[in-house]
């Protein structure tokens, strides 16, 4: 492996691998896979699979695009704060998380993904977002890479980046607005309880984004393939074959596949944030402070104001019991749900009141039955 | 255990309670190795005396296997980042990992990076906890190594670890392992010895202060003692008188006008001596010494080895430095009225490293680099920055720093680096940044002697220059005198500059050339301001 890693290192100015003191060194490997399929879990786990297996000194070149769905960034993602996932069950919006950082993007087909995998000595940030706005130039479209390493047009982003390296390979992958559904984007990725989350990690940072078919009635998926495929060529080497794949039924992405559908991948990778709601019942008015890491409660703290006269008398120990109750729960309706349902079973009703008001608005934004 | 028992205790030989017998008699039975990890005994430094143990009566081999723990470094991912948030950790304390495993994985704005190891070993500890954020260059995990290191990296003198924090040209060579850090069991004055190793110094009449330890955390095994022994003194101990620190409070004790016992000798602590030194002491004492080299000795060997495979040519010039001493005098006296300027006053090597950089602008191929690297047909790099070394003596040896950007800077902006650079090599304090990036080089080695010098390039550069030593020398001038020409001889303070060029790709005429302009411009400094940027 270390020799292939010797092999590896690119020389100056060229991104071909060294093979040996030649005349000229032959051009470097290069593939491209297009998926057939637009189920965002197999697409995700395929561009994994091509991360990990393909030829450590190979450049591969990856078009796919998803159905309706919000893919989160690998960890700096809150999907509670991010994301409306009540309105995206509603409208049939998958939520799916990837494994390079990021902010959270809405896909659907309008918009088409492009990946390219390369050696991890040959990336730079701005290299392949180059080569696609050098794509759409040859199609007549003004576009030019802006300061965050974006694809933009007049300004407004069409464009969004996202990289993930190892210790052999890194990728480049970003999105094309081509004709997208822009208003459903914008109701899925605006959270009711985005304000009462404080979520350590990185927010996304909005940026107003607009369609390439204002600039061009004739682009679409396939001519935008096209063209990156020929700046593919250009820029690195023409690819030996082009293969189109059913990322779906794909054998070998089937673990894959499974993993980024689980819970702990989609929500438990959050990192830790606190959730602060209050309610004001007619015995007192409550401010409840629920921190997660992981997905999971950590800490609960629930009380009246501090100022305020002291609440009726077993308030306290039904708040001292439900926090203890929640401590280490999922953050996810049902399990919060089942929980305080004993509490919600005895007799006090305020008991009840507190304990509905709490599964209802916790981890409210998610559906009950994902 | 007994080692956890209060020093005291331990130290003098008393009359075993039954409870001690007892432990005794069952730490004897037990198959334990002997000096495995456990701490030992700390000594008061003013008794002599070691504790008879088992140890001695069973003959055991005082040593240690030594197994190391690196603090493994979060590497430069590139792109400039400085600091990134660990995601997720996929070891944890205890964890066998080997080389290549992934060891966590690390998330910055937009990217994420797959950390893994470059040892194999055992993860010991973890610097940050989830979603912490780790900065690049730091440790983020300690991993115990699995292999010993070998013994020709122990037993090597860390000559100038305590001072150097980066040799020069080849710092790979030596940052494999961390510099060992004698320095501190020193000033401490505390020993790690066992009680065997001890009961055999005592025996030699040594005192173990001033044995180097090569053992674990600087423990001094028996070799070391042995060797002590055979070959007189560690190259560590012997300090010349001239270069000890100030802050050693030992340093009245230094005897060292007896040659006749290492022994008595004080060690004035950690600061290095040369090899060469120490060889010296050693011909004082009748003996042949073999040192290995220090770890910048190393550097020189390698880079000067690779210089001399490149062909010099070699130009010498004299410049008179009667204008500039003036032109000197007068700023100077103006900084001192000044009273918050950077620098008080200004030495000569401003002058000439600006003089350099004025005329590296009309000849950038004296700063360019030659790109040889086999495989592609060779060429020159042309470098826009003006990074001026200056070589520099320092007590750990030849250094050269330099001077970033001089193109860009003033004669007191490069006075003032100057100074801090200096400050910093009188310390020991330069770092890797400091010596890095060089474009070319100057050497004012007339300082402490010399008058023509043949100067070694550095392999990096094409062009350096040395200045011999300013001498007053009669020359002859012409003036007019009454409408008359007259020849008189008068003094003049003459300084010969010697550069030397690679031939391979610097012609004799542009060297030529380049050294007439620089002789122009120091003889009239009115010419450097005329072209100062």
């Amino acid at each position: 492996m270390l020799g292939l890693l010797l092999r590896c290192r690119a020389s100056l100015g060229r991104l071909y691998c060294q093979r040996g003191i030649h005349d000229a060194p032959p051009p470097p490997k290069a593939l491209c896979y297009v998926s057939a399929c637009t189920d965002p879990y197999a697409n995700l786990a395929f561009e994994d699979w091509i991360l990990r297996n393909s030829d450590p000194c190979s450049y591969v070149l990856y078009l796919w695009r998803n159905r309706p769905s919000i893919v989160i960034g690998r960890n700096q993602q809150n999907p509670w704060k991010e994301c409306n996932l009540a309105l995206m069950a509603e409208r049939d919006v998958v939520l799916a998380r990837r494994s390079s950082g990021g902010g959270a993007v809405y896909h659907d087909l309008g918009n088409t993904n492009y990946t390219v995998v390369m050696p991890r000595e040959a990336f730079t940030r701005n290299m392949c977002a180059e080569m696609v706005a050098r794509a759409l130039q040859a199609s007549d479209i003004p576009a030019y890479v802006n300061a965050r390493h974006d694809v933009a047009v007049d300004g407004l982003k069409i464009s969004g980046s996202a990289f993930k390296l190892t210790k052999l390979r890194a990728f480049h992958h970003g999105t094309m607005l081509i004709d997208a559904d822009l208003t459903r984007l914008h109701g899925c990725l605006k959270s009711q309880a985005h304000d009462c989350i404080d979520a350590k990690g990185v927010a996304s940072v909005p940026s107003p984004v607009v369609n390439l078919r204002d600039y061009s009635l004739s682009l679409d998926h396939s001519s935008f393939c096209d063209a990156v495929l020929r700046q593919f060529a250009n820029t690195f080497a023409p690819p030996g074959e082009v293969t189109v794949v059913d990322t779906a039924g794909d054998l070998r992405t089937i673990d894959e596949r499974r993993r980024i559908q689980t819970w702990d991948w989609l929500y438990g990778q959050t990192p830790e944030f606190t959730h602060r709601l209050h309610r004001s019942f007619s015995w007192a008015t409550v401010f409840a402070s629920v921190t997660a890491r992981h997905g999971r409660i950590t800490d609960v703290s629930i009380d009246t104001a501090e100022s305020a006269l002291q609440p009726p008398p077993g308030s306290r120990l039904l708040f001292a019991d439900a926090a203890a109750r929640l401590k280490g729960v999922r953050y996810h309706p049902s399990d919060i749900n089942e929980c305080l349902l004993p509490v919600i079973d005895s007799d006090s009703p305020r008991a009840s009141e507190l304990c509905d008001w709490l599964t209802s608005n916790l981890s409210f934004n998610t559906v009950s039955s994902a | 255990m007994l080692a956890l028992r209060a020093p005291v205790q331990r130290a003098v030989r008393t009359t075993a309670t039954r409870a001690q017998q007892i432990e005794r008699s069952l730490w004897r039975l037990s198959s334990r190795p002997l000096c495995s990890s456990a701490p030992l005994a700390v000594v008061p430094k003013s008794r002599g005396v070691v504790c008879q143990t088992r140890l001695e009566l069973r003959g055991f081999h005082a040593t240690t296997t030594t197994s190391k723990i690196v603090a493994y470094k979060l590497a430069d991912i590139g792109e400039g980042i400085t600091e990134c948030e660990i995601i997720q950790w996929f070891v944890k304390p205890g964890d066998k990992v080997s080389q290549f495993d992934k060891i966590c994985e690390v998330a910055s704005d937009k990217a994420t990076v797959e950390i893994t190891s470059r040892y194999d070993g055992i993860v010991k500890k973890l610097h940050y906890n989830d979603n912490d954020i780790a900065l690049v260059g730091k440790p983020i995990v300690d991993i115990e190594l699995d292999e010993q290191p070998s013994d020709a990296e122990t037993v090597q003198p860390p000559a100038a670890t305590t001072q150097a924090t980066a040799s020069p040209q080849a710092p790979e060579a030596i940052a494999a392992q961390p510099p060992r850090d004698f320095t501190s069991d020193r000033t401490n004055d505390v020993i790690y010895a066992t009680p065997a190793v001890r009961r055999i110094a005592r025996e030699h009449s040594i005192d173990l202060r001033f044995v180097e330890g090569t053992g674990k955390s600087g423990r001094i095994l028996k070799e070391d003692v042995h060797r002590f022994v055979e070959h007189g003194e560690s190259p560590l101990t012997l300090h010349p008188p001239t270069k000890v620190p100030a802050a050693s409070s030992i340093e009245g004790d230094i005897a060292s006008d007896e040659p006749r016992s290492p022994f008595i000798q004080a060690n004035t602590g950690a600061t290095a001596s040369s090899a060469s030194l120490a060889s010296a002491a050693a011909m004082v004492a009748g003996e042949d010494h073999m040192a290995s080299l220090s770890p910048i000795q190393r550097a020189m060997f390698k880079s000067m080895t690779e210089s001399l495979s490149i062909p010099h040519f070699r130009f010498k010039d004299e410049i008179e430095l009667d204008a500039l001493m003036r032109a000197r005098q007068h700023i100077n006296s103006h900084l001192l009225a000044l009273g918050d300027a950077p620098v008080t006053k200004l030495s000569f090597m401003p002058f000439f490293i600006k003089a350099a950089s004025l005329a590296l602008a009309k000849y950038p191929i004296l700063n360019a680099r030659v790109v040889a690297d086999g495989t592609s047909p060779p060429s020159l790099l042309y470098r826009a920055a003006h990074n001026i070394g200056v070589a520099m003596d320092t007590p750990g040896g030849l250094l050269v720093p330099n001077i970033k950007h001089a193109q860009t800077k003033s004669l007191i902006d490069i006075a003032a680096d100057l100074q801090h650079l200096v400050q910093k090599g009188k310390a020991g304090a330069i770092s890797g940044a400091d010596l890095k990036g060089g474009t070319f080089t100057l050497s004012n080695v007339g300082m402490i002697g010399g008058t023509y010098l043949s100067p070694v390039l550095v392999s990096s550069e094409v062009c350096i220059g040395a200045f011999g030593k300013v001498q007053r020398l009669p020359r002859f001038e012409t003036t007019i005198v009454d409408g008359v020409a007259v020849e008189r001889v008068v003094p003049k303070h003459i300084l010969v500059a010697s550069w030397s060029a690679d031939h391979r790709v610097v012609d004799g005429a542009t060297m030529a050339r380049f050294a007439t302009l620089y002789k122009q411009l120091l003889e009239n400094p009115e010419l450097m301001l005329a072209n100062m940027r």
